[in-house]
């Protein structure tokens, strides 16, 4: 069975905290990303409160953004060195 | 509820992403960073999720019904799992079957499916920088002018 919705409430204090930091990241990523993705052609980057952490692989990104903050996910991409169309 | 993504400029091509919490078979809440496509009938997480979830491959049911432009016969398998979207507004949350892609070719990244978005009232406003997911008791509106429809969109909570 596909998803489906079960709940609808309201978010918690805790929900509402962690939402922030990942909205603060994520549109933080949204407005550098063409610079990053013209810079950092063939890394991995990782971003944590509102930082970048460039790696040479997946796992290195993420460790340089654990060491900042590790209780949290980063946000992670693959820059490849050539612009590739998705049609997914 | 309103729920919002935003887009990233890739090498001029402007994606849309959507964060929401997946719960792994060790019962923690995990970040996810989806893409939100329209286009995909169910919710995929991409390949790096097994070593990330330290799922066992071995003895898994693979299911190879998926097709797409990568052409038919896309090996996945499914674990129950549920997912969580998050605003300040309220939580939703779903629950279910996920699916994870086994060839790292299927797809980079993970996809947001209309098993979830079907929920919602989706709005794409790439000049806005906007991705919104309304709920049923939101409303939105989209003026139209004499020369055509402008870009004039609000949603209660918008403005």
């Amino acid at each position: 069975m596909a998803l489906k919705l079960v709940e609808s409430r309201q978010a918690t204090e805790e929900e509402i905290r962690k939402f922030q930091e990942v909205e603060a990241d994520g549109n933080w990523l949204s407005e550098h990303s063409a610079e990053i993705w013209e810079k950092y052609r063939g890394k991995y980057i990782a971003v944590i409160e509102q930082t970048l952490f460039v790696g040479d692989t997946l796992e290195e990104a993420i460790s340089k953004a654990k060491e900042r903050c590790p209780e949290r996910e980063p946000l992670v991409r693959h820059i490849p060195y050539k612009r590739r169309i998705w049609v997914l | 509820m309103i729920f919002r993504g935003r887009y990233e400029d890739e090498v001029g091509l402007f994606r849309p992403y959507l964060t929401a919490d997946v719960l792994s078979p060790a019962n923690k809440w995990v970040e996810v960073d989806f893409l939100v496509d329209t286009g995909a009938d169910e919710t995929f997480l991409d390949f790096r999720f097994i070593k990330k979830f330290n799922i066992d491959t071995r003895g898994i049911d693979v299911k190879d019904d998926v097709g797409g432009v990568g052409g038919s016969g896309v090996p996945y398998f499914q674990i129950d799992s549920a997912l969580k979207l998050i605003s300040p507004g309220g939580t939703k949350v779903f629950k279910g079957k996920i699916n994870i892609f086994l060839d790292p070719h299927s797809s980079e990244v993970p996809l947001l499916g209309r098993d979830v978005l079907d929920n919602f009232v989706s709005i794409f406003d790439r000049k806005q920088n906007s991705i919104l997911l309304l709920d049923e008791k939101e409303q939105y509106k989209v003026s139209v002018q004499p020369s055509g429809i402008s870009n004039q969109l609000t949603a209660k909570g918008m403005e």
